[in-house]
């Protein structure tokens, strides 16, 4: 166990992006020949360090080392030529190319001759790759588009390990695995493992990342735990337990008066929004959400477990392929998310720079833009109307701009995310979804926000929050509901006096 | 209960391969719809028009007709497989054919450079698509505004050459060639098929044609392996241009006449063609077979329509409605599966 | 020693107006443009001469813009300053009519201008353009029948046409005659709603009225363009193998159904006509190779156009004070057959035509 040979580590590596810190100072050590699982919430860094590790990106400080050497890629070629090789979340095979020509992708001049490609001699050569991973039953000259996913999982794969082997036959390599399972079925998950096995059998090493905590359990010798881009934990995995690695992944319990829980009120009984046994076809299903009036309901879950799915079918972005969705008692079907906003619903987007926005336009233009026709006599906005209606917002919110008719793009995060707001409130929306509302933006307009969400309700609004940290959407939220693989997991009250704990839910999340 | 929830989400697994499934057996019908298109309409002219369109003649006149679309949307499938476009193709040919006719013997000038002339001019070409790659891709202007440009630049270009009165060809092979056929294949055929042979050896049997489905498809999967993305789309500029070249002199030699008329209203059919083959405008899809498929298409409707005598006046109309069912018909619809 | 044309008479003026004719009106036929009573002050400001046309591929309208340099030619030789121009719309109204309004204001008021309307709806739009800024302006081919040059006293000075269906009549006939009364023809339209193209096949419906024996077999729009009218023709020739002549409402597309029949095989055993006089139609009926075109003579339109607006610019000629038929007339067209063709080589094609641009009214058909 003691000579093991350590293959790669990293030492302290941080990461900031435009004033955010992503890394904090991590550690990472792999070993020749394991599995080392990486966990952690959303946003605690994992993703970021395996693109330092790759050369996507580099770190602002920290030392790596690859067999024993200093090792700073500038580019995922470099890495792969230390044996360090990546499968990305989003697939990156050609899907037009058949499965040899993607594994050889930039190496044909290997097989070429007189400009001409011997396709032969690369379909033979792709056989022993498939081969070497034990995928000899996928035939190399099928285009990847016929491929089922898991199939196309296990090409990326060899890949993979063909470009990290190439030219040294007896170099260990590094796998890193980014979230390889969430396309797969139990029994290909299975597959993969024992694929993952069969090649820590020949020394190489494997750093597997997955929101499902049970297959980490399963496939890993070791697991890191990060959070808020900090080391929360490393532990072999006879010690490890699914008590212990939750306990880590969740952050400390913030005080009431960050999230105002003085002002948290109690919900009225009136149930605004009801979904019956909602279901998208192969997303989610049998999912009964109740709103209630003056209510902050969170619904919390990790990426693709179909929380925000679910958010864009009520707004009527999406059709539900099952299920009835009732507002104050009526049932709707809606076909765009305007037919939703005549009900009253209004999703806030998450990509609020992309989404939520006009960038070029004024700050009273942007209020304006779901009610313009409300403020306009005669097909023409009128432009006083739209003024005082911005003055009013920005005193209400205290947005701090230059003037109403600044350009958006010249307010900080917080202060456009309270011109979003500021838009919902203006266009008499009742039920307001909140995507991610404070992602991006700094501590101090954060507080003003859950202030902001608090007034809200207490108007007797009703708000679906889907938080930026399991902290913030405990604390907002009345109401907690835990979604996991497409379906409601857990529902927690979440009183000011009696709040959940992080634990409990992440149990139920992973 | 454990053993419920298990079973539930296997269900939404189950459901989301399903739909995958769908989603490829969709796919595998709407990659063969050109086909089933291009054999409707044969059939439907045949029936229509009996002996005068399936004809040898007629047949002979079908390949004559094809072989400057085909070649133009050869030259263009690349293009658009990067998911860029080029609207330059009625100037650039206009301008080769132009070129050409006032350097080989004719009725305007004193040149006589025989082949020389033929390749000078197809060089000009060459060098516009090149101009147009390097502009595109180093000045970081979207291909189509390059492009653009350069259509009326080299219109321009081509009038210049004639100086308002297009030249006749004297050139007595030039003037020969449009007779000469080959195994009943007309010459301009077959140089139009020699380089659909160069085309299809391109993206079968070269690297540099997996890199154009690649850049296509997703740039930074060919950067992330070294491939310079920016040398392969000057690449395709460049080969389209020499193919454009190519196409003028073919029009020159069909016409007789050099005038930038050879490449008026050629760029949206070809457009057309390429996109009712099957080549997706967003890249990274389709190919050379797919444009043979789409140009047959588009030759064959308006061959066929002529011959039932349609009045013009309605048969343009017709057309276009014929277009628009065909790209109804092989054009990929609907969301794309959902990533999970 | 310098051959003379005999101009095939065409239909008198297009409109009678209201002035009748009178002896004045014979008066204005000997008009010319006396040097000497141009002030001083008028040849020493430039004048600003455009043509507006539809784009230099087509030889025909190019003459007219070799005509505006022949006028200009004569500008220099009177002493008078200017600055030329060509309008070219690229076959659009819009950039047709942005084009004429910069130029107007560019020149403003001293501004002279041959226009050939890309569609009769655009004419006035033209005219209005240029008579806002004071200048002069003379169209040719194109307006709406309701349009009166009077309507823009005196900035539209004249418009004129040669008799497009007369024209279409003649080359039709000359094609009739040479198939001896009898077979199968196609022909090629101009871009459909073209005006020229309307009323030269409405010439070529009257000329079958005459001839019975004629067969239309195929008819379709060739868009005025070579490459089309060779498609064309490639498939009706294996549809209609006899046909013995194929009339073209233009040159272009002449030139492309002589290739057709080329490759066929059959260049000179069917008879080809077309109308604009394009040297290499000529050039194949010399060869026996095509029957007729018809010489609109673009050199003339596009410089005496000028002319008579520089006359009124000059303030030699009021334009309110002409009679109708010298503002809105008929423009001589030769139609060229094996007859005549050597001697239209000799004077257009081989030498330069030579005008005497003080006679203005040398342009009016009689």
């Amino acid at each position: 166990m003691d000579e093991k040979k350590l293959l790669f580590s990293a030492r302290d590596i941080t990461k900031s992006f435009y004033g955010t810190q992503a890394l904090k100072g991590v550690d990472l050590d792999v070993y020749e020949g394991e599995v080392v699982g990486l966990i952690g919430e959303n946003g605690a860094g994992k993703s970021t360090l395996l693109k330092i590790i790759i050369g996507v990106q580099p770190q602002s400080s920290g030392e790596m080392t690859m067999h024993g050497k200093p090792f700073a890629p500038s580019d995922p070629m470099e890495a792969n030529r230390e044996g360090i090789g990546m499968v990305f979340q989003e697939q990156s095979l050609i899907v037009n190319l058949t499965v040899g020509q993607n594994l050889f992708f930039g190496h044909e001049k290997d097989f070429s001759h007189l400009g001409f490609i011997n396709w032969n001699k690369m379909y033979e050569e792709s056989q022993k790759v498939l081969d070497e991973v034990n995928c000899g039953n996928i035939n190399p000259r099928k285009k990847v588009l016929d491929l089922n996913f898991a199939t196309r999982q296990m090409v990326e794969i060899a890949k993979v390990v063909n470009v990290t082997k190439s030219g040294h036959d007896d170099q260990k390599c590094l796998i890193l695995l980014d979230e390889p399972t969430s396309v797969l079925s139990e029994q290909e998950v299975q597959n993969l493992f024992t694929e993952i096995r069969k090649l820590t059998a020949k020394g190489h090493s494997v750093i597997f990342v997955s929101h499902r905590l049970d297959e980490v359990l399963e496939i890993s010798d070791r697991v890191y735990v990060y959070k808020d881009g900090q080391n929360a934990g490393n532990m072999p995995i006879a010690e490890a337990t699914e008590e212990k690695l939750y306990a880590a992944m969740v952050g400390r319990e913030t005080t009431t008066e960050y999230y105002h829980l003085d002002e948290q009120g109690k919900a009225e009984d009136d149930v605004v929004l009801e979904t019956r046994d909602l279901g998208l076809s192969g997303v989610f299903k049998h999912c009964g959400i109740k709103l209630h009036k003056g209510e902050i309901l969170g619904i919390v879950g990790v990426v693709g477990s179909g929380k925000e799915d679910i958010c864009s079918v009520i707004c009527g972005d999406l059709k539900p392929t099952s299920g009835e969705i009732y507002v104050k008692g009526k049932k709707v079907s809606y076909s765009s998310p305007s037919q939703a906003l005549d009900d009253g619903i209004l999703m806030i987007p998450k990509e609020r720079l992309v989404e939520g926005i006009v960038r070029g336009l004024s700050v009273a233009e942007n209020i304006a833009l779901s009610n313009a026709e409300k403020l306009s006599e005669h097909g023409v906005v009128s432009k006083g109307k739209i003024n005082a209606q911005a003055d009013e917002w920005i005193d209400k919110l205290r947005i701090k701009t230059t003037g109403r008719d600044a350009e958006l793009i010249s307010l900080s995060g917080g202060n456009q995310q309270k011109v979003v707001f500021a838009r919902a409130l203006a266009s008499g929306a009742e039920i307001i979804i909140l995507n991610h509302p404070t992602r991006g933006v700094d501590v101090g307009a954060k507080e003003e926000i859950y202030e902001l969400i608090r007034n809200v309700v207490a108007e007797g609004k009703s708000v679906i929050l889907l938080g930026d940290t399991l902290d913030e959407c405990i604390g907002m939220s009345n109401r907690v509901i835990v979604m996991k693989d497409g379906l409601i997991t857990g529902e927690f009250d979440a009183d000011a006096d009696n709040k959940p704990s992080q634990v409990s839910l992440v149990s139920l999340m992973m | 209960m454990d053993m419920a929830k298990e079973n539930q989400s296997l269900t939404i697994q189950e459901e989301f391969a399903r739909k995958i499934k769908q989603e490829n057996r969709r796919e595998k019908i709407i990659r063969w719809a050109p086909v089933f298109v291009l054999i409707a309409l044969i059939v439907f002219f045949t029936i229509a028009r009996g002996r005068a369109f399936a004809s040898v003649s007629n047949l002979v006149a079908i390949l004559n007709q094809w072989a400057i679309p085909l070649l133009v949307a050869l030259g263009l499938t690349f293009v658009i497989m990067l998911g860029s476009i080029d609207l330059s193709i009625d100037g650039t040919v206009g301008m080769a054919g132009s070129i050409c006719s006032v350097l080989v013997m004719n009725t305007l000038n004193d040149n006589n450079f025989g082949f020389l002339g033929v390749l000078i001019a197809i060089l000009c070409s060459v060098f516009v698509g090149f101009l147009v790659g390097v502009i595109h891709v180093k000045a970081k202007v979207p291909s189509f505004m390059v492009s653009f440009a350069f259509m009326n630049i080299c219109t321009g270009i081509a009038y210049i050459s004639y100086k308002g009165t297009p030249a006749t060809v004297t050139d007595p092979v030039l003037k020969a060639l449009p007779k000469v056929s080959f195994l009943g294949i007309p010459f301009i055929t077959w140089v139009a098929l020699i380089m659909l042979a160069i085309c299809i050896y391109i993206q079968e049997f070269t690297p540099f044609g997996r890199y154009i489905y690649a850049v296509g498809t997703d740039e930074s999967i060919p950067r992330s392996v070294g491939v310079n993305v920016d040398h392969v789309k000057i690449g395709v500029f460049t080969f389209a241009g020499f193919i454009f070249g190519v196409a003028g002199i073919i029009g020159l030699i069909r016409l007789g006449q050099g005038q930038a008329g050879i490449g008026t209203n050629l760029m949206f059919p070809a457009q057309a063609a390429v996109v009712i083959g099957g080549t997706s405008l967003s890249g990274g899809k389709g190919g050379v077979i797919n444009t043979v498929v789409g140009t047959l298409i588009m030759t064959v409707l308006i061959n066929g329509l002529t011959m039932m005598g349609i009045d013009p006046n309605v048969k343009t109309g017709i057309q276009g409605i014929i277009i628009l069912v065909a790209v109804i018909l092989t054009i990929k619809r609907g969301p794309t599966v959902i990533a999970k | 020693m310098k051959r003379r044309i005999t101009a095939v008479a065409l239909a008198a003026a297009l409109t009678v107006g209201v002035f009748g004719v009178t002896a004045m009106a014979e008066d204005w036929k000997d008009f010319r443009i006396d040097p000497a009573e141009i002030p001083q002050e008028k040849l020493d400001e430039t004048v600003y001469v455009a043509c507006s046309i539809r784009g230099l591929e087509n030889p025909y309208i190019n003459t007219i813009k070799v005509g505006m340099e022949m006028f200009c030619d004569y500008l220099d030789s009177i002493g008078q300053k200017y600055e030329m121009q060509v309008l070219d719309s690229g076959g659009s109204n819009d950039t047709e009519i942005n084009n004429m309004k910069q130029f107007a204001a560019k020149a403003n008021g001293n501004a002279i201008a041959y226009a050939d309307p890309n569609e009769s709806a655009i004419c006035t739009s033209l005219v209005e353009a240029m008579a806002e800024s004071g200048g002069y302006i003379g169209t040719a081919w194109n307006r709406e029948e309701e349009d009166s040059v009077e309507d823009y006293n005196p900035n539209w000075v004249i418009h004129t046409s040669p008799d497009n269906v007369v024209n279409g009549k003649a080359v039709a006939e000359a094609l009739f005659e040479s198939m001896g009364g009898e077979g199968q023809i196609f022909v090629l339209e101009g871009m459909l709603g073209n005006t020229a193209s309307i009323d030269r096949v409405k010439g070529l419906e009257e000329a079958l009225e005459e001839y019975p024996g004629i067969e239309v077999v195929a008819q379709d729009t060739a868009n005025w363009a070579t490459a089309e009218a060779l498609t064309l023709t490639e498939t009706w020739l294996n549809q209609y193998p006899d046909v013995k002549g194929i009339w073209c409402a233009n040159d272009n597309m002449a030139t492309g159904a002589m290739q057709a029949l080329e490759n066929a095989g059959l260049l000179g055993q069917v008879g080809v006509t077309g109308i604009d006089a394009n040297t290499d139609i000529v050039q194949a009926i010399k060869d026996g190779n095509a029957t007729a075109t018809c010489s609109s003579n673009g050199y003339l339109q596009g410089g005496y156009t000028l002319a008579i607006c520089y006359a009124a610019w000059a303030g030699l000629i009021d334009p309110e004070e002409l009679p109708i038929e010298y503002r809105e007339f008929a423009t001589p067209a030769t139609i060229i057959t094996a007859d005549n063709v050597d001697e239209y080589i000799a004077d257009f094609i081989d030498a330069s035509p030579e005008f005497d641009f003080s006679d203005i009214y040398f342009c009016k058909a009689d």
